[in-house]
């Protein structure tokens, strides 16, 4: 569990919201480590902060929580060893130099970014919409958050509401 | 940052008290659609440029992560360790051709 978390760590390219899929097929599909349920409501309860590295973090927690004896001694040093070379990969691109692979390397992770996070909201989707309403309302809400600059908060209020009313 | 920790921490503690009353659940069903709406709005804002600039390869790569991680579940790990020198690789000539032709950035 700990190298796994490690390693998710140090590929999560542009942020842990890009691991989700990834993090959902090894915690729930594969190793059975907590349900599809509890990993959509750990990471709908981090959507409202807007802080999907917390989500990831806690996600791990509850993970470790669930199953003290799959987490080894060396979890820290792992997590350590990911997080510096992390940290020194972004150290070098933000470099201020001449060389121009820093940017190139950031320009061609961009579209990978984009495709692993869709693959998350697909991964995402297929765990909460499981009846035509709340189809309706994860569309309605994609829509509304894409066009205009409402506060994400007031959607999630609104979706919060619906499914106090039985509505989704 | 003191008081949103402080709210969302209230809420982990009720969720795990009363994660199972069907009231909750309910609410927190709804709060997940419209919560991965988001995240769809999210990708959607990032994919609008890169329609915009009609880059096939980008726009390929994207679509094969996407594929790989989202429909047919392979290890995420090797995907990106395949995808990341392909992108590299692919965007190197692009920016060459840009760096020639300043009218056409990436």
């Amino acid at each position: 569990m700990s190298l796994f978390f490690g390693l998710m760590s140090l590929f999560a390219v542009c942020g842990a919201a890009a691991a989700v899929a990834a993090m959902h097929r090894i915690a729930v599909e594969v190793h059975h480590w907590i349900t599809d349920e509890q990993f959509t409501d750990a990471y709908c309860d981090h959507a409202a902060r807007a802080r999907s590295e917390r989500a990831y973090r806690d996600l791990n927690r509850l993970c470790r929580r669930r199953h003290p004896r799959r987490t080894g001694g060396d979890g820290w040093r792992c997590a350590c060893l990911t997080a510096l070379l992390a940290y020194y990969i972004s150290r070098l691109l933000n470099r201020p130099s001449k060389s121009r692979w820093p940017g190139l390397i950031q320009a061609a992770l961009v579209p990978l970014s984009i495709g692993l996070m869709a693959a998350s909201a697909l991964i995402l989707a297929q765990s909460t919409d499981r009846t035509i309403a709340a189809v309706l309302l994860t569309a309605m809400v994609a829509v509304i958050a894409s066009v205009s600059r409402i506060n994400p908060l007031w959607l999630l209020l609104a979706g919060g509401l619906l499914g106090f009313a039985g509505i989704v | 940052m003191l008081p949103p920790t402080l709210i969302m921490t209230m809420l982990a503690i009720i969720y795990a008290r009363y994660g199972d009353l069907d009231v909750l659940r309910r609410s927190l069903a709804g709060i997940s659609c419209a919560a991965v709406g988001l995240v769809i709005a999210v990708v959607v804002r990032m994919m609008t440029p890169l329609l915009k600039r009609t880059d096939p390869l980008a726009l390929i790569l994207m679509a094969g992560v996407f594929l790989a991680i989202g429909c047919f579940a392979c290890r995420f790990p090797a995907v990106l360790l395949v995808a990341i020198p392909v992108s590299v690789g692919a965007t190197f000539p692009a920016a060459e051709s840009s760096s020639m032709n300043p009218d056409n950035p990436i």
